[in-house]
């Protein structure tokens, strides 16, 4: 008979029942073990452990020699000897002492927990089992986050196993009103997802929103925190990024004070940082750690390099194509000098050049790392030089794509560092063909673009675009942490308004 | 998003003010306004700005006294119906060519200066593109980003004004009636059209202010158009100090001082910072026209879709930027001889004659309570 | 998202996409399709039509390339004439192969006889409404034709455009002697008639076997006419008119030793002038114009041969020489210019700004007033240092 959601099928006090039902189930896993034990004066009553070997590193007798002992302990007081009716006292009515015990009645809770690393222990004459975690396998340890180093300060990361990731967030920040909220999506992944927030620093309706748009999603299996995103977030086609994804615990710590929600996945070091305007994509974790002086001058020198990545090549080739009186006669003297006898125009040339600083880029992460770096770097060389001897492109156009790329190196957050990459193209298409008005057409039609975006009913462009010059002392500058420790800054998001409901687009209009 | 009440804050209407009364008043207006009156340009300013602040004043109290309402419900309140339709239809037909007059302004620059070759529609149907996504994006969108793009324009109008120090030689600006009165008070008359007098229109953006603080919001917007004032009165001074009896010669006085400032002893082109304040201003008043438009049509059509004329007034200012100027003799006559006449006879009269219904017919809240009580 | 959603952003792409194809790049040039003009000589033909010369910069020349063999100089100089400049210019673009691009002009070079003959607004009408071109390329004129000073090979600049531009600016600034006349500034004197103005001359020079060119003194510009006088003002009299309209700026003061004394008569101190300025005054005395100018020097010197200043007394006699030579100078340059009833010291656009009813009766006749008008001039020098030696010359003989 096959068990019903109305109708469990329940552990039966007969062993060999209990482990037909099991293997009748778990056939062709060949990885769970069935341990056959025996105990009791003349080893005459039967006991069954059933675990996953690839999920439990352990000794396969140790838990059932320390249930036992647990019995056994009352050797000192009653002489009696272990019986199955003991065992149901014991296990039962009288509690026990080891570690993450749990009573199980159903067949389909006895193999959920078997497939979650537990070991679970039946007793012949009694119809429950008695389930305890063991020690799994060691994952990754925790390291540097490779993609986010700094030179000051912590170098956690977080790893795949989530209770790790929430034990760092929680030494972190040792409050009861740190909640995480656990949810569990998917029927083969059976993935736990875990929302953090910081009661008293949240905003409520934000924090409904988002678990409302979280809502449908048990059904799926979700394997990583991007289907996370790709699920709640406004506007899918916008090349920016509406959350922001990290791996160090210390930003996300900071970012659960800041009143966001941290969302982590089970076997996905990627934390998920909702909801996140543009301006934090500006800022790292390092710069809480220098100097306020260095710290303001990097921001700067961010915020310039956000520009130039975006807008160098599309500028080059709207001067020198439509308005070459506005360069100056001696550095256009020079260009000129270098741009005869190139058989390209301006803008073909940028393209050629950009996409194949595009291909050194994502060849230099897919190749293995000794190899990497130099590939990189000596590619760069080469193939700049010989454009040159090849007059496919001007020193002036290489050195104008090197500083992009250079500059988009310099944008701290992977995502949108992407965006601007992406965005680049756009712009220099707009530039060619309308030179300085076509560039003006489409600043303005991004502006308008990051306005009109959401996310998780903020716009996009707090602190920009709902002008909040206060704020600013974090964005442009970084002011001194005494400021800051006085006057918190999770001030940031937007009360009271209510976001408005998903509209059609995916985006609120 | 209909559900969510579309209103600005009062520094967002300020800002908002500044962008629909300067705009490109500041790089159209120095030249044509000092080639009429010559070196006493900034005295008709001042008159104008007075002449402006009257209105703007008008406009508070309506604003004030009928609670925020619309213009279109006001005025069917004080006149009715059949009358408030029949009012309308001139406030539509200025606010149609003003908006294809500044669209056309934009073209008629580059065309002249930057891009000489290209046709004049690419101009104006891109800009009209952007303005019309724009208004369509909601006024608080729209609001928002006039707030970040209001102060790039002023900063680089004075950043060029500023580091056009050299080229002053503020002995240029005497004899100060080297024309005559007459033609000061004829600039007067310019420049109370354009750009001062245009502050009537804006009451049909008034009505998007939240409902509280209407004390701080009068501050707040004289504020801002004592800014329009004061900017557009410096241009012009400058502008006569910087090139004396050439000014009213050249065309577009702002960005041919700054093609001429030399820093360090080179000539540095930056008058495209001064294109970039062109097209900027110029979009932000486009953008605030089309919504003002599209309010004034759905509210006598009442029509439920409160966006549905933004595309098809988008289409028609474009074709009519396109059309209705055939010379720049014509654009000339149109812009600086019959808009004039038309915003002070027609909209400020408007406004004036509405104030005075007001004034006669009602009473204020605080009287009216007093009286139910 | 509903795939109702997504139609309707694919076709708003494919819109947007078939939008951009409308864009025929009308103005898209490339860099290598511009030829960039350094500097424009314009002389007149036979028949009065301009003559033109451009001389454009050629790329690659000032870089040496292991293929390249010619490297030869950095412009080319290209002639045509017609009856106005655009068609010139025309012609040019055409033999050229490429487009003109003015906005890198430096300088403008009129022949004597253009100068002359035409009136240079026509020649300015033309700059001034082209698009891009900088207002601060500089005018000058030339002795003879103005297309053989485009040919000189530039000394280090690259192109002789430059050249030109920054002997202008050098002379204007270090020597006082000529006004740095830009396209601007001529400009906005076109527009305000009756104006009268100086244009520095050119004039070649050839010195071991490299020609150059300097500017030996300049020319009276009348702009109702546009055109010039004939008759050169002298180059000893620029300083003088430069430090009345205060566009002075830095220069030498000669002052001669006095006949009686030990040196010869050739020697003289040097003053070098740091910083001028002045102020005209413009008064009427009995229906005549009387003019006050006020002169205040300050400097340092710049060699002493035959005075000293060491103590007070001597000081103050240095200082009063010098008063007088400049005064008398200044008299000399100023009656030299009224005989040529040319008000290039601007009085009276002074009378027209302060004193508006004055000029109204003056304004009619102003040429001939002024070459009657009463001048008086008042010195002030301010000797403030004597260098890093003291305030005596290097090989003096010891005080009796």
């Amino acid at each position: 008979m096959k068990p019903s959601p109305a109708n469990p099928e329940l552990l039966t006090e007969d062993l060999s029942a209990n482990r037909r039902s099991l293997e009748q189930l778990l056939g062709k896993c060949d990885d769970v073990i069935f341990d056959v034990l025996t105990y009791g004066d003349n080893l005459d009553y039967k006991a069954l452990s059933v675990y996953c070997s690839s999920l439990v590193a352990v000794d396969r007798n140790h838990y059932m020699m320390q249930s036992l002992e647990d019995l056994s302990g009352r050797r000192s007081g009653r002489a009696e000897s272990v019986t199955p009716a003991s065992v149901e006292r014991y296990f039962g009515q009288e509690g026990a002492t080891s570690q993450g015990m749990r009573i199980v009645t159903e067949l389909e809770a006895a193999i959920n927990l078997i497939l979650q690393g537990f070991v679970v222990l039946m007793f012949d004459g009694w119809n429950r089992a008695v389930a305890y975690q063991a020690p799994s396998f060691d994952k990754r340890q925790v390291t540097e986050p490779v993609s986010e180093p700094v030179v000051q300060g912590p170098r956690e990361g977080t790893v795949e196993r989530l209770s790790t990731n929430l034990g760092m967030i929680r030494q972190r920040l040792q409050t009861p009103r740190l909640k995480i909220e656990f949810l569990v999506a998917g029927d083969t992944t059976k993935t736990t997802i875990a929302m953090c927030y910081l009661d008293n620093a949240v905003i409520p309706t934000v924090l409904n929103e988002f678990q409302s748009r979280l809502q449908g999603i048990e059904q799926y299996d979700v394997p990583e925190t991007s289907f996370i995103e790709d699920w709640v977030q406004d506007s899918k086609y916008s090349p920016f990024p509406q959350y922001r994804y990290t791996e160090r615990t210390d930003a996300i710590a900071a970012a659960i004070m800041d009143g966001r929600i941290a969302v982590l996945v089970d076997n996905s070091p990627m934390v998920l940082i909702a909801p996140a305007l543009l301006t934090d994509f500006l800022g790292t974790s390092e710069d809480y750690y220098v100097r306020t002086v260095f710290a303001t001058m990097i921001r700067l020198l961010r915020i310039g390099a956000f520009f130039i990545a975006l807008m160098l090549p599309s500028l080059y080739i709207a001067l020198s194509t439509f308005h070459p009186e506005m360069i100056p006669t001696v550095l256009l003297l020079a260009i000129l000098d270098t741009r005869e006898g190139i058989p390209f125009p301006a803008f073909i040339e940028a393209l050629i050049m950009e996409i194949s600083f595009e291909l050194l880029r994502e060849a230099g992460i897919r190749l293995p790392r000794p190899v990497g770096s130099a590939v990189s770097i000596v590619g760069a060389l080469v193939i700049g030089q010989a454009a040159i001897m090849a007059k496919i492109s001007s020193p002036i156009m290489v050195i104008v794509v090197a500083l992009t790329g250079i500059a988009s190196f310099a944008i701290p957050h992977y995502d949108i560092a992407i965006a601007i990459r992406i965005l680049r193209f756009p712009f220099m298409v707009a530039a060619t063909l309308l030179g300085g008005f076509g560039l003006m057409i489409c600043s303005l039609l991004l502006l308008l673009h990051l306005t009109c975006l959401r996310t998780l009913g903020q716009p996009y462009l707090t602190s920009i675009a709902p002008l909040k010059l206060s704020d600013w002392r974090d964005i442009v500058v970084r002011a001194p942490l005494t400021t800051m420790l006085k006057n918190p800054r999770n001030r940031r998001l937007l009360p009271s308004e209510s976001a408005p409901p998903r509209g059609r687009r995916g985006r609120a209009r | 998003m209909q559900g969510r009440a579309d209103k600005l804050t009062t520094g967002q209407l300020a800002c908002f003010l500044i962008a629909v009364s300067m705009g490109s008043a500041i790089i159209f207006i120095p030249s044509s306004l000092i080639l009429t009156a010559g070196n006493g340009a900034w005295l008709s300013l001042l008159g104008a700005f007075g002449f402006g602040m009257i209105t703007l004043l008008c406009v508070l109290f309506l604003h004030r006294r009928h609670e925020g309402r619309d213009m279109v419900e006001y005025s069917r309140i004080l006149i009715g119906r059949t009358a408030t339709v029949i009012i309308m239809i001139p406030v539509i037909a200025m606010l149609l060519f003003a908006t294809a007059a500044i669209i056309a302004g934009i073209g008629a620059f580059f065309i002249s200066g930057m891009m000489p070759e290209t046709p004049l529609y690419i101009f104006c149907s891109f800009s009209l593109l952007v303005a019309t996504l724009t208004a369509r994006a909601g006024i608080a969108a729209a609001a928002r980003m006039f707030v970040l793009l209001v102060p790039i324009m002023i900063m680089f109008a004075v950043v060029v004004l500023v580091i056009a120090l050299p080229l002053y030689d503020w002995n240029r600006l005497l004899p100060i009636f080297d024309k005559g009165a007459g033609p000061i008070l004829h600039g007067l008359f310019i420049t109370a059209g354009f750009p001062f007098g245009e502050v009537c229109l804006f009451a049909l953006i008034l009505p998007y202010a939240g409902k509280d603080n209407s004390r701080l919001l009068s501050v707040r917007l004289l504020l801002a158009f004592g800014i329009t004032g004061i900017s557009m009165v410096i241009a012009t001074l400058c502008t006569i100090a910087a090139f004396g009896a050439a000014a009213g010669h050249f065309n577009y006085s702002l960005y041919q001082l700054a093609s001429n400032i030399e820093i360090g002893g080179t000539n540095e082109r930056i008058e495209a910072v001064i294109g970039v304040a062109l097209i900027l201003g110029s979009y932000m008043k486009a953008t605030g026209y089309i919504i003002a438009l599209n309010r004034v049509l759905s509210k006598i059509s009442g029509v439920k879709d409160e966006r549905a004329f933004i595309y098809p007034l988008g289409l028609l200012c474009t074709l009519l930027s396109l059309t209705l100027f055939s010379s720049p003799a014509d654009f000339q006559y149109l812009v600086y001889q019959v808009w004039p006449f038309t915003v002070i006879f027609v909209g400020c009269l408007l406004i004036y004659a509405l104030a005075g219904l007001t004034l006669a017919r009602t009473k204020p809240a605080s009287r009216a309570q007093e009286a139910e009580r | 998202m509903s795939g109702a959603g997504v139609g309707a952003w694919g076709r708003c792409m494919l819109l947007l996409g078939a939008l951009t194809l409308l864009t025929g790049c009308w103005d898209k040039n490339e860099l290598t399709a511009w030829g960039f003009v350094q500097a424009v000589a314009i002389d007149l033909t036979e028949s009065g039509g301009f003559r033109v010369t451009t001389q454009i910069y050629r790329p690659g020349a000032s870089e040496s390339r292991s293929d390249t063999s010619s490297s030869g100089k950095s412009f080319v100089t290209l002639t045509s004439e017609a009856s106005t400049i655009s068609q010139a210019a025309g012609q040019i673009a055409a033999q050229l192969g490429r487009n003109l691009q003015w906005s890198h002009m430096r300088a403008l070079l009129l022949g004597e006889e253009a100068a002359l003959n035409r009136n240079i607004g026509e020649i300015l009408d033309f700059f001034s409404r082209s698009q891009g071109l900088r207002g601060s390329a500089f005018v000058m004129t030339t002795e003879g034709l103005a297309n053989r000073y485009l040919l000189i090979n530039p000394l280090i600049e690259n192109t002789i455009g430059q050249q030109l531009k920054t002997v202008e600016r050098l002379s204007s600034l270090q020597a006082g002697a000529s006004t740095a006349l830009s396209l601007i500034n001529l400009e906005i004197l076109a527009q305000s008639p009756g104006s009268v103005t100086l244009l520095p001359r050119l004039k070649l020079l050839k010195q071991q076997s490299q020609q150059a060119a300097i500017i030996d003194g300049m020319n009276v510009l009348r702009l109702p006419p546009g055109k010039i006088d004939s008759g050169l003002v002298p180059i000893k009299f620029v300083d003088n008119i430069m430090m009345i309209r205060g566009e002075y700026k830095r220069g030498l003061i000669t002052l001669p030793c006095p006949s009686d004394g030990e040196a010869g008569g050739e020697a003289a101190d040097l003053f070098k002038v740091g910083n001028a300025k002045s102020r005209l005054r413009v008064v009427s005395s009995g229906g005549l114009p009387n003019i006050k100018i006020h002169l205040s020097l300050q400097g340092g010197v710049g060699e002493l041969v035959c005075s000293s200043v060491l103590t007070k007394a001597e000081h103050d006699r240095f200082v009063k020489r010098l008063e007088e030579k400049v005064t008398s100078d200044t008299l000399e340059a100023l009656e030299y210019i009224q005989k040529r009833k040319a008000d290039v010291l601007f009085a009276g656009l002074r009378v027209e700004r302060w004193n508006p009813r004055l000029w109204k009766q003056w304004r009619s006749d102003w040429p001939e007033l002024f070459s009657k008008a009463k001048v008086s001039v008042s010195v002030k020098i301010d000797l403030t240092t004597t260098g890093m030696d003291a305030g005596s010359p290097l090989t003096s003989q010891p005080h009796p």
